[in-house]
């Protein structure tokens, strides 16, 4: 195992340097100007060539990014263009914020996923087919419109919860919770069915095996089979789908966040590709990099926990 | 010599000869953006203004106005001007007491308030008032507004002094709050501009809380403690929220969320039925300019038979009732009624008739019709949509225009700057008047000029007007004649005179407006006990 | 084997899959959606009532009418026309992500499965650090960059979704080229560009295209969002995502606009998800079918939902359990039946304490079935009648506690392919501790002690270090007796082994079957031993209960079925058994196969495969009766005409051997 996360480190050390390198050299390299951004439509050259100077936009982009590269290796991820602020500052007040959002939605889908999956699986055919086709319908909404549909549904026509905005934890619990609701469940819906589908088909998966058999006709307890043995074998792959779901979810955040205008790290996103933010994109992709290299880490270390099986062929 | 100031004095609101200062020229992301306020009582001693904007601020740097979007929001609270305009137009000492020009209208002469501080508590001086202005000049995109001043100086411990290179009658407007040339940023914040984006030293009501604000979302200020004038404090912190979709403004205005928001007209019907105060009133013209009029890229475009064939193509009252419905007036010249300029033959200079259309342009020598791109930058007053529709009604005359679409607002601005593209959507504010908008679009050198196109008709109507005092019936006589000309010879297409469109709840007054005045000022706003 | 047999095979397979999928109703519906509404998307031009871009204000944002049956956006557009022709820029777009996918992914895939090594390593590294590049970071920057060129950013989309149709085709492409066939077309020194063009690819289609169809509803959903935010839209042509967007901004006005524009591209992502399910089972279910019969394990036993907790199978008109009070278990008329077809006949069986009865048949006989009858561990889905009497008690009439009550205690189980057989994420001692505990209810340390009793009982020598051990940590027979040690935990008086020792290689079926007689002198049990061996019968077996194609055809002493077969069927066994065959001469085998069920003609099921058939063995039900041994017992009509053992015809060898 102690190979694998060593593994998973070096690859993480390429991803570290690749996506900022690659998110540099197509920015840089494409015309577009973050001056024209901060500066508008009437800046005369000499406001522009001064205001480059000033960020060193001015110097060739190799050694842009040399100079990038090395602010980088000491944890510096520079200053946004357009407001001077450290990235890691802007990014360190919106983390919390896709944090919340994305493990919000990840509660919610593997809980709602985990329950509907393992009921269904021992709830026969029917219940089966149900979930199946409820699965699918979950899975086919897009999360945008299904946001759409919420904001409209309860925030404007039934006016019970907050359509838009976000309320830091630290400035009321409760009003952080509710202004999460609506779009953690728009986020969390795709989620729920593949995690439902996966426990399910591993439930059955497992309570359909030889082993099942044999623990039940020499006395185990129904019980025992589906909640002790079942859920420890389905664990292993629901949690890597979760995963992956997590991973999809930070990429849907992005979306969510737009919609619900959540200071994330998402809709920050957007408006810094828009203005050619470079440094604060870069810190983007780094810290999106950072979250999906981490989940697949605990992913690494959690699955073989569970499954001896695992632990020994990696 | 006129006495200073008394030019300001004299000036009825209805007869100003509107001097529009451009915020929000060209597409800017939100320029009937709203901005929302409330008041909101936490506690007993609290009180909290709660606005919603319809778009974000690039910077907070009022030289750094970026994009054009209504930055005025953010800078507002915190930035106070020499002149301080009323909602009905009138303007007001601010930070200056008086102001005027000299009898030869070669210079402009302010007087500042003694006793003034700044937020960080340093005083306000004239030295650092034309340090603050000057830098302005330096970084703003806007820096047409002061191109017709050669210096600007101290000349006593609280006077500046604008020499001026030919006279120029807009200074009143771009010294306001509006037009935040005169927004005076404090010695600190010169010293170290890198700040200015995130904070704020300033000699407004409030300043900037720099940890509770989150850029692009929540942007709060507090009480200066160091402010001029306690008794215009009327709360104790303002935030601003970014809402940048109709139906959460509504939905937080009627939680009481939020104050005061501004919406676009697609929600005015919901918010009166939701039993929410709107004030609403002409604001911004919305429609296409033609921005290469000598024909660079598209020859067709210099022949002012092509460019009126563009404008009787379109069916304007269509299309102003389907985007608009009864907030927005068509129409086919630059400012609206009330404001100096307008004349009312030009109202419907253009009516909606395709076979002149096709008979001018098949007289231009394009009966085929011919093809461009228009470029387009997704925002405020529905412009992505009222592009569409003045597409597709030039494609029943045949003329074939492709709508370019940006995502990103550093690739629009770089396709105009470097003559990529023809013609582009655009919206502005009537803020000011005719002479800046006319100005900025059709004179050269021009702020919005690109292709360096060269009409001398123009160019000495335009001087000529400026040779008046705007509200004179000289001056009134000179911007109608601009008018005329620039309608007449179609130097673009105007489609719709929009409304801004402001809700708010009971909590708070002082939120109207008015179409000389259109731009809400907050720092109006009180409770409404 | 020639290769034509190989591609036939293929073909069949193929053929086979698309059977199964064609019978899955909702894989079916989803690939007609997507064809359907491709075509109209194709078509829009020829079936749109107006051109998309049709402005007409006066019907502005209309809910449906007859004009408009979708209703009108804002500029007084007709929505289905807009929906008709934004399915092109949509679907175009979708199709861009997923080819370029697809084709680099298959080829990636195909490369590193079949090259393995070093190549295998670079292309796997390389798809897992891409599968971690945040998309969305990449996407956004695209349109920027392009300025919103709707196609950039879906190649883009389509590159970033290489590793995982990579990966799928990898691992498909590893399991195609371990099958025996593919050795095979190796052998033969085919080129290696046709094993993957002409074997290979057909062979790991079935996943690959699973795996596309949700890319392509992935990437519906991620292009939606990306068109809602106005990236990679060009107005006024619509797109799907835009019009959302579109719809959003009129929401006070006219709510219907958010309905159909969300629900075309959500019936779409469904369509694709259906496609891919259908597929998925379509793909398992051909596999399962294409299996050599050798290799299954439950022939005669329909995969179906196996927990019936909730409700044991259905039972229908339980028998008088006359005559039976005095044996430790009869099963009286016991029939099953799954879906209408019955599996298992009319089957009488006894068997007395401390006797050992052997169920022996070739595969698909109906073993199986019958001892998971008397377990109670068929499917939901199962008929059974007749009943099941243990020391007097109607297994089939009991409840499910009092049936519980007789598992481990009163009967237990081992199982066949003793690897499968535990649970592998607990270790031994875990799965012993909880079935002793539940039989015992012992404290931890007594419960250890009784774990360690019981691996001693079945000859492991280190019983501590066993109990520490993980499944996949034993070695075959190390488990067998593993899985003993767990049937024994409740002292059963019956011990059902169903062909325990199939699995094992020779020496330690022997070893097996010495623990297991060992056992049943020790302890008194019964036995049950399912077999197709009948070494194993005369090894061990009190008596013999041979099965034929679900009915029980000869019962007798187990010396008496190999020196006196009264059916057939048993003597034909005898024959092709290596045991009695003679030396020197090759193996007999039986001709034909056991028909499956829908094929039992209601007489002799074995007349087709008899050398001995008459007439009058085809005119009716054969009832069992007696034999010339003592307690013999057969299902034959001629059991009288000559009860000598007969001549047993002997064929040659055909892959099926008992």
């Amino acid at each position: 195992m102690a190979r694998v996360i060593l593994l998973r480190f070096v690859s993480s050390v390429v991803l570290f340097i690749l996506v900022p390198t690659v998110t540099f050299f197509v920015q840089t390299l494409t015309p577009g100007e973050v001056a024209r951004s901060v500066l508008g439509i009437g800046a005369t050259q000499e406001q522009i060539d001064a205001f480059n100077h000033r960020l060193g936009l001015d110097s060739p982009p190799l050694e842009r990014y040399f100079d990038w590269l090395r602010h980088f290796s000491q944890g510096d991820l520079g200053n946004s263009y357009i407001t001077g602020q450290p990235v890691s500052e802007i990014l360190g007040s919106r983390i919390g914020v896709s944090m919340s959002l994305v493990i919000g939605a990840l509660l919610v889908y593997s809980a709602v996923g985990i329950v509907i999956g393992v009921g269904s699986s021992v709830g026969g055919r029917v219940w089966g087919r149900v979930v199946d086709l409820v699965s699918t319908i979950g899975i086919a909404i897009p999360n945008f419109w299904l946001a759409v549909i919420l904001i409209s549904a309860f925030a404007v026509s039934l006016g019970v919860l907050p359509a838009i905005g976000y309320v830091p934890l630290s400035e009321s619990p409760s009003g952080w919770l509710v202004s999460l609701i609506l779009p953690v469940v728009a986020l969390a819906f795709g989620g729920i069915t593949s995690v439902a589908k996966q426990a399910r088909d591993r439930m059955i998966a497992t309570l359909d095996s030889p082993h099942t058999g044999v623990l039940r006709a020499n006395g185990v307890s129904e019980a025992s089979l589906v909640f002790k043995h079942a859920l420890r074998n389905s664990a292993g792959p629901v949690i890597t789908v979760l995963g992956l779901n997590f991973v999809g979810a930070l990429s849907g955040s992005v979306v969510i966040e737009n919609i619900f205008v959540l200071p994330g790290l998402g809709s920050q996103a957007i408006t810094s590709t828009a203005n050619r933010d470079l440094p604060v994109i870069q810190g983007i992709a780094v810290y999106f990099t950072v979250i999906v290299v981490v989940v697949n880490i605990i992913i690494d270390v959690i699955v073989p926990l569970l499954n001896p099986k695992v632990r020994r062929s990696s | 010599m006129m006495t200073l100031n008394s030019t300001n004095r004299r000036l009825g609101p209805l007869r100003i000869a509107a001097f529009a200062t451009i915020t929000a020229l060209l597409a800017g992301s939100a320029a009937c953006a709203g901005a929302s306020s409330g008041t909101k009582q936490t506690g007993t001693t609290t009180r909290v203004l709660t606005i919603a904007a319809s778009s974000s601020p690039m910077n907070l740097d009022p030289a750094l106005n970026g994009n054009g979007s209504p930055q005025m929001w953010f800078t507002r609270p915190a930035y106070e001007a020499f002149i301080t305009r009323t909602p009905d137009g009138e303007a007001t000492p601010g930070l200056a007491t008086e102001w005027g020009y000299s009898d030869d209208r070669m210079k402009f002469v302010v007087t500042l308030r003694e006793g003034v501080k700044f937020s960080d508590g340093t005083d306000l001086t004239a030295e650092a008032a034309a340090n603050s202005i000057n830098y302005w000049r330096e970084h703003t995109s806007f820096t047409q507004y002061l191109d017709k001043v050669d210096t600007i100086e101290a000349t006593g411990p609280l006077e500046v002094t604008f020499n001026l290179k030919t006279p120029d009658p807009l200074l009143p407007w771009v010294l306001d709050q509006n037009g935040q040339a005169a927004s005076i940023i404090g010695p600190a914040g010169l010293e170290n501009p890198e700040m200015l984006g995130t904070e704020s030293v300033g000699a407004g009501p409030y300043m900037v809380s720099k940890s509770e604000t989150i850029a692009n979302s929540e942007y709060v200020y507090v009480k200066n403690p160091n402010y001029w004038n306690p008794d215009a404090q009327h709360y104790d912190k303002i935030i601003i929220k970014v809402m940048t979709d109709n139906n959460a403004a509504l939905a937080a205005l009627r939680a009481d969320q939020v104050q005061v928001a501004d919406i676009d007209a697609n929600s005015v019907e919901a918010a009166k039925a939701a039993g929410l105060h709107v004030d609403q009133a002409t604001a911004a013209l919305v429609g296409i300019y033609l921005a290469d009029l000598d024909g660079t890229i598209v020859p067709a475009l210099k022949d002012v038979r092509v460019r009126q064939a563009l404008n009787y193509a379109l069916d304007r009252k269509g299309i102003t009732e389907a985007l608009y419905g009864s907030a927005a007036t068509p129409t086919t010249q630059y400012v609206t009624e009330g404001v100096g300029g307008y004349v009312a033959s030009l109202e419907d200079y253009y009516p909606h008739d395709p076979e002149k259309a096709i008979q001018l342009l098949t007289e231009a020598g394009y009966p085929d019709g011919f093809e461009f791109t228009l470029a387009v930058q997704p925002g405020a007053l529905n412009q992505d949509m009222l592009s569409q529709a003045v597409v597709e009604a030039w494609a029943k005359i045949g003329v074939t225009a492709n709508i370019k679409s940006y995502p990103s607002f550093a690739d629009y601005a770089g396709d105009l700057m470097s003559l990529a593209v023809p013609a582009t959507s655009f919206n502005y504010y009537y803020w000011g008047g005719q002479l800046v908008v006319i100005e900025g679009l059709f004179t050269n050198p021009a702020l919005y000029n690109f292709f360096q196109y060269n009409d001398q008709p123009v160019n000495d109507l335009v001087a000529k007007e400026r040779g008046y005092d705007l509200d004179s019936v000289d001056g009134i006589k000179a911007a109608e004649d601009v008018e005329t000309y620039v309608v007449e010879n179609a130097m673009s297409v105007p489609v719709a005179a929009c409304d801004t469109i402001l809700v708010s709840t009971d909590d708070v007054t002082g939120t109207e407006f008015s179409s000389v005045w259109p731009m809400p000022d907050m720092t109006n706003y009180r409770p409404a006990k | 084997m020639s290769s034509p047999v190989v591609a036939d095979a293929q073909a069949k397979e193929r053929f086979r899959t698309a059977r199964a999928f064609a019978r899955n109703p909702l894989g079916v519906a989803g690939l007609a959606f997507v064809l359907i509404t491709s075509g109209c998307v194709v078509l829009a031009a020829q079936l749109a009532p107006y051109d998309p871009k049709a402005q007409d204000y006066s019907t502005v944002l209309s809910g449906p009418i007859s004009a408009h049956p979708l209703g009108t956006d804002q500029l007084g557009r007709d929505i289905l026309s807009r929906l008709l022709f934004g399915g092109r820029l949509t679907l175009l777009g979708v199709f861009e992500a997923v080819a370029v996918a697809f084709l680099i992914g298959v080829v990636l895939g195909l490369i590193a499965g079949f090259a393995g090594g070093q190549v295998d390593n670079l292309i796997s590294r390389t798809a897992d650090i891409v599968m971690a590049i945040p998309a969305i970071v990449i996407l956004l920057m695209i349109y920027a960059i392009t300025s919103n060129n709707p196609h950039y950013g879906m190649l883009a989309l389509g590159l970033l979704s290489v590793p995982g149709i990579c990966r799928v085709t990898r691992t498909a492409t590893l399991a195609a080229k371990s099958e025996t066939f593919i050795d095979v077309t190796r052998v033969i020194g085919m080129g290696r560009a046709r094993i993957i063009f002409g074997h290979v690819l057909p062979n790991i289609w079935g996943p690959i295209i699973v795996n596309t169809s949700i890319l392509a509803a992935l990437t519906l959903g991620i292009q939606g969002g990306l068109n809602y935010l106005n990236l990679g839209v060009t107005p006024p042509d619509p797109s799907w995502g835009g019009m959302v967007s579109e719809a959003q901004q009129s929401l006070q006005l006219q709510p219907w606009l958010i309905v159909p524009s969300g629900l075309t591209l959500a019936l779409t992502i469904m369509a694709f998800i259906l496609i891919a399910d259908a597929m998925r089972d379509a793909t398992a279910a051909a596999g399962a079918r294409s299996e050599r019969p050798a290799r299954r394990r439950k022939a005669a036993q329909p995969a179906g939902p196996v927990s019936e907790r909730t409700a044991g199978p259905a039972v229908t008109a339980p028998g008088p359990v006359d005559g039976a009070a005095s044996a430790l278990l009869a099963v009286r008329s016991l029939s099953v039946a799954f879906g209408g077809q019955r599996v298992v006949q009319d089957v009488n069986l006894t068997v007395d304490t401390g006797e050992t009865l052997g169920i022996v048949g070739e595969s698909g006989c109906g073993k199986t079935v019958t001892a998971s009858a008397i377990l109670g561990s068929l499917g939901r889905t199962a008929r059974v009648s007749g009943d099941v009497s243990f020391l007097g008690q109607n297994l089939l009439g009991v409840g499910r506690k009092a049936r519980a009550q007789v598992r481990g205690k009163g009967i237990a189980y081992v199982s066949q392919d003793p690897m499968v057989a535990l649970d592998p994420c607990f270790s031994v001692g875990s799965h012993l501790g909880e079935v002793v505990g539940r039989h015992d209810g012992l404290r931890a340390g007594a419960r250890r002690a009784r774990v360690s009793e019981l691996l001693t009982m079945v000859g492991l020598p280190n019983p501590d270090d066993v109990a520490k051990k993980f499944p996949h940590e034993l070695s075959g027979g190390m488990a067998q007796r593993v899985l003993i040690a767990l049937a024994l935990a409740g002292r059963p008086k019956l011990l059902i082994a169903d062909e325990i020792t199939t699995a094992l290689d020779v020496t330690i079926q022997a070893e097996i079957l010495d623990l297991l007689r060992s056992l049943r002198d020790e302890t008194g049990m019964a036995m049950i031993l399912i077999t197709h061996d009948l070494g194993v019968v005369a090894d061990i077996c009190d008596r013999a209960a041979v099965m034929y194609a679900g009915q029980v055809v000869e019962t007798a002493a187990a010396a008496t079925v190999f020196l006196a077969p009264a059916h057939p069927y048993t003597q034909a066994l005898i024959a092709a058994n290596p045991i009695v065959a003679e030396r020197g001469r090759p193996l007999a085998s039986i001709p034909g196969s056991v028909p499956p069920p829908a094929q039992w003609p209601a007489s002799c099921h074995f007349a087709d495969r008899c050398l001995r058939v008459e007439p009058v063995c085809r005119s009716g039900p054969v009832a069992m009766s007696q034999a010339a041994g003592p307690g013999q017992t057969a299902r034959c009509v001629l059991l009288n005409a000559g009860a000598e053992a007969f001549p047993v015809g002997l064929e040659r060898p055909a892959k099926e051997g008992p």
